[in-house]
């Protein structure tokens, strides 16, 4: 517990930069997923068997549930969806692999964020223009007197973000914290499938589903 | 926890990378693979579709092609019945006739026949009554006698004649 609230310590330092447990996780998660995608695609056939149904039913799974929600003209999104949609469960649910989960750190969840803002403000210039940008930012509804607000509600979608997920991990591992210290046996058990299986899924839907509503939004020219 | 720059921008950077493997090693070329199947089987479909209007088109062709055979055959073979019919017809007519006239000339040879007969046995009654007279006579029979063998032989003759 007392682990859960100091927060990820540093492994080791290359050229200065510090190397904490969090981006050890995270390497640790990437080169799982990127096995798994090596197993799961290495022979494929014309009849699909074994493996392959899975590796189909994933990527045909994202690129649906990314059509559904950006629409089927933002089908080209469904790669950057899947990847946040399956390194952020993979991560929330590595507190189980006795890992410290990346997602529990706001590092991680701030750069997830910082992406998915880039990507909102990508597609409102690519979409709007940077003049209707600026424009709907401190010209609308009323010139001026909103300009405060917009600007703290666009700020506020990467900082909800990133800290939805970091504290419902990071709750999740100091409330497991807390009952491991109270009750080590049997009780934990359960409580695994809700704070890491069930959250964890949930919160990983939840971030890459407003990813593609904020930056689907952003696509839209009214 | 403190926000670390160094760990935010290692984060980016290793999303970024897993992106970009997992988008080459799994997206891409699975959406692909699905893209071409699902072409193969559309197309494979579509064809099929085609084939089965084709074939359906040549087996009401086909179809209509049996049904005038079958007219066509039904009046060759009308015709034929016919033509059959009215040559049987011609040939007992023609073999009808053949046998009477064959019977009519038959009757009119044996009536000249017997014509013939009868005039060569009229002819002839002359010569053999002298010959058997000559006979009689050189036998020297009386009178009587005479008479007597010469009216038999006539009526022998005349007996025979009229069979």
């Amino acid at each position: 517990m007392e682990k859960a609230l100091a927060g990820p310590s540093v492994v080791f330092e290359i050229f200065g930069i510090p190397i904490t447990e969090t981006v050890v996780s995270t390497w640790i998660i990437m080169a799982v997923i990127i096995l798994g995608a090596f197993i799961l695609t290495r022979r494929f056939e014309k009849l699909p068997r074994g493996v392959q149904n899975v590796a189909e039913a994933l990527v045909e799974g994202i690129n649906d549930f990314t059509a559904q929600t950006m629409g089927e003209k933002n089908r080209w999104f469904a790669p950057y969806a899947g990847t946040l949609l399956i390194f952020i469960f993979l991560a929330n649910i590595s507190g189980l692999f006795a890992l410290w989960p990346p997602t529990a750190d706001a590092n991680t969840t701030i750069g997830l964020a910082l992406m998915t803002f880039v990507l909102i403000l990508y597609s409102n210039i690519r979409y709007k223009g940077l003049l209707g940008y600026l424009k709907g930012l401190f010209l609308e509804p009323i010139p001026i007197v909103f300009a405060p607000i917009n600007i703290i509600g666009e700020l506020a979608t990467p900082v909800s973000l990133a800290f939805r997920l970091y504290g419902n991990i990071l709750a999740g591992v100091v409330i497991m914290g807390l009952i491991y210290s109270a009750v080590p046996v049997l009780i934990p058990v359960p409580l695994h499938f809700y704070f890491d299986l069930f959250a964890g899924i949930l919160q990983s839907f939840i971030f890459t589903m407003l990813t593609m509503v904020f930056v689907s939004m952003a696509m839209e020219t009214d | 926890m403190d926000i670390d720059v160094y760990t935010v921008a290692l984060q980016i950077i290793n999303t970024l990378i897993l992106f970009l493997i997992l988008r080459f090693l799994l997206f891409k070329p699975v959406t692909e693979f699905l893209n071409k199947r699902q072409t193969t089987i559309k197309n494979a479909m579509d064809k099929a579709e085609r084939d089965l209007v084709e074939a359906a088109q040549i087996k009401a062709d086909y179809e209509l092609k049996l049904q005038e055979a079958r007219v066509e055959a039904r009046g060759i073979i009308d015709t034929a019945t016919k033509q059959g019919q009215k040559r049987q017809d011609e040939i007992v007519h023609e073999a009808r006739s053949d046998a009477l006239r064959i019977r009519e000339r038959a009757a009119a040879d044996v009536e000249t026949q017997k014509d013939q007969a009868l005039a060569y046995l009229r002819d002839h009654v002359a010569e053999m009554a002298v010959s058997a007279a000559g006979i009689i006579i050189d036998q020297q029979l009386d009178n009587e006698s005479h008479k007597h063998l010469v009216d038999r032989f006539v009526e022998r003759m005349g007996g025979s004649d009229e069979k």
